[in-house]
């Protein structure tokens, strides 16, 4: 042990490397022309001078022409997403006070009708079911999708200019053909990520963004569909979209889950209301 | 390592509270610092717009400006309604009221009722018979996304669960598409019950249906009418696993 | 000196020449910055230390931009673009960090 204490290499003597790039971050050569100053001639004046101008251009041409992209993020788009947040926020709050005012009138129909409307209390019920107001549950499938694990980490790519950019990224059409599928198989309802799904509810995208009845989803995108869950997982594989969910994972390593489950709680998407359809007037004797 | 002089002597290394200028700074440098991670952290969960483009941008917020609108409405629908049972003499006439006109909607909702108001009326010609369950889908989210309310293909009503699937031309039979379980072959018509002006231009807008079709070889021609009818019904099965429940 | 006007005087002029770089020259020019931006610090730095000669530093700018840019088209080469730059922008990192380390010292002396 008293030999290592007289040891006179230094502990971190093997890591050059490192000790190289962190205690000696200046030229060396600085030291050794202040030590050694060599004659100056007007040649090499003009010269140093001449490499100096072009340097300092070309950094500064290099510098604007990287800053190209950034310039997309005008005024206009900084507004617009001011805007949509704003809007969003909005429409979050709205969405709450509707879903409370909605229940507590639910409730008062309910006692409000009493025994003479219960039939028609049930047809509502039914109805609300098949239409995706009325919130459900049961057994079924649970479908999750994420985009591959490689997409997430696509630095210093120019979404604009690579073809590949958006390779192992879900869109609107990847989900679409998922909650089709689901629906070919049998399924009774179908939510995306607690957004139940009704004759007006869309899937689209904007950009990455895959909205949702107008709303953006966060990934991983969770498609619960309540049915029969071993006729609808069969159903679903032996499909077209099964089919379609293997290719995304063999070729783009899309991570797709599909799993059964006992119990799946989808909520409804409230009182929708329709403001250019109406009911057809049957102008017969009936 | 002698670890029981080390355990010593950090008791002694923790300072005694003392407020000095400079502590205080510290403090609140490192409290500025605490507070951007939790904000940063939470900004990369939510989605991003700063990757969107401009026309993208004005996309999304034309979505959410509809979806406030729809709200708006249904908010106004709720408002009246509650109204009316609150101030009602007779509760359960207004209740009995208020559950038909909501069997009204449900009922064009999930197809059992027919349905008239303004619209659009979209024929696809499809000569190269090329025209897929994918492309009649991706059509129908659109014409949703557009404020459709009511649609109808060909003799097939479109609802929530309604689904597209290619005919299989394996075994022999021509082109088309198995809409609910009917086969629709071309020339595929829709119509779709709502704002007019808005149901014309999303079909229109580029890389949009129309031109999707025509990439394809076919050909798609949007009229838009008053007083169209969508009469075709779905028939609602019973939901064998699905049980409702109230409340949201 | 005459290095440090001949530098500001180039860049100038490139901001209100504003030539547009060639396509393939593209995908070097990132690292490229990061590497004048490290021999930048390093003049400023041997400035205040003392020992700050011009043609040391024109060719130390120039040098470190040069094997910048040989490193990462040579990564692109073999297949390992990404990793060799982010190595080259590492480095370059704590060269202008302990640099910059030092020239703080000297001016706020803390």
């Amino acid at each position: 042990m008293s030999e290592k204490a007289q040891s006179t290499r230094p502990l971190d003597a093997s890591m050059t490397l490192l000790r190289e790039v962190m205690e000696r971050p200046l030229d060396p050569s600085y030291a050794a022309a202040a030590a050694h100053p060599h004659p100056r001639t007007r040649r090499g004046t003009a010269l140093t001078l001449a490499l100096a101008i072009a340097a300092g251009a070309a950094f500064s041409v290099s510098v604007s022409s990287i800053r190209q992209p950034q310039r997309e993020s005008s005024q206009a788009n900084n507004h617009l997403r001011d805007e949509i947040q704003k809007r969003t926020e909005q429409v979050e709050k709205q969405a709450a006070a509707n879903a409370a005012l909605s229940a507590a009138i639910e409730v008062t129909q309910q006692k409000a009708l009493g025994a003479g409307g219960a039939e028609l209390a049930a047809q509502a019920k039914r109805l609300g079911l098949a239409a995706g107001e009325v919130p459900a549950s049961g057994p079924g499938l649970r479908v999750t999708l994420d985009d591959a694990p490689t997409a997430e980490d696509a630095v210093g790519g120019d979404p604009r200019a690579d073809a590949d950019f958006d390779i192992g990224v879900l869109f609107d059409s990847d989900l679409q053909i998922v909650v089709n599928g689901l629906w070919a198989a049998g399924a009774e309802s179908i939510a995306v990520n607690g957004q139940r799904l009704t004759a007006v509810s869309a899937i689209r995208s904007a950009g990455r963004a895959i909205l949702v009845d107008f709303r953006a989803l966060r990934r991983p995108y969770v498609i619960s569909a309540i049915g029969d869950p071993d006729r609808m997982q069969a159903g679903f594989a032996s499909g077209a979209a099964g089919a379609y969910v293997q290719s995304m994972r063999d070729n783009a390593h899309i991570r797709a889950d599909i799993a059964t489950s006992d119990k799946l709680v989808l909520p409804g998407a409230g009182q929708l209301v329709l403001r250019a359809a109406q009911p057809l007037e049957t102008t017969g004797t009936g | 390592m002698d670890w029981k002089r080390l355990l010593r002597g950090g008791a002694k290394v923790l300072p005694r509270p003392r407020l000095t200028r400079a502590h205080l700074l510290a403090a609140l440098l490192l409290g500025l610092l605490g507070f951007s991670l939790v904000v940063q952290a939470r900004q990369t969960q939510s989605e991003s717009l700063s990757s969107l483009s401009q026309s993208e941008l004005v996309r999304v917020l034309d979505t959410v400006t509809n979806q406030s609108e729809r709200l708006d409405a249904q908010a106004r629908d709720l408002e009246q309604t509650s109204e009316e049972l609150r101030t009602g003499s007779d509760q359960a006439a207004a209740a009995e009221r208020a559950t038909r006109a909501r069997l009204e909607v449900l009922g064009i909702l999930a197809g059992t009722l027919p349905a008239q108001g303004d619209g659009v009326t979209l024929q696809i010609d499809d000569p190269q018979a090329s025209v897929d369950a994918a492309q009649l889908l991706d059509t129908v989210q659109e014409l949703r996304d557009a404020g459709a309310e009511a649609i109808q293909l060909g003799s097939v009503r479109v609802v929530a669960s309604t689904s597209f699937v290619d005919v299989d031309t394996s075994t022999g039979a021509n082109g088309g598409v198995v809409v609910d379980g009917t086969t629709v072959r071309p020339p595929f018509t829709f119509t779709a019950i709502g704002e007019p002006a808005t149901l014309e231009t999303a079909l229109d807008i580029p890389g949009g249906v129309l031109e999707t079709l025509r990439q394809d070889g076919a050909h798609g021609t949007v009229r838009t009418g008053t007083e169209l009818k969508v009469t075709a019904l779905h028939q609602v099965q019973p939901p064998k696993f699905a049980v409702p429940q109230s409340g949201n | 000196m005459i290095a440090a006007i001949g530098l500001l005087v180039g860049v100038i002029a490139g901001l209100l020449l504003q030539p547009t770089v060639p396509l393939w020259l593209q995908p070097y020019l990132p690292i490229a910055v990061v590497a004048a931006l490290d021999a930048v610090f390093g003049g400023l730095r041997a400035l205040l230390d003392g020992i700050f000669d011009d043609r040391v530093f024109i060719v130390s700018f120039l040098s470190n931009v040069v094997v910048a840019a040989l490193i990462v088209f040579l990564g692109d080469h073999l297949g390992v673009g990404a990793q060799l730059s982010t190595g080259v922008v590492v480095v370059l990192g704590i060269r202008i960090f302990s640099n910059a380390a030092a020239i703080r010292r000297h001016i706020f002396k803390a």
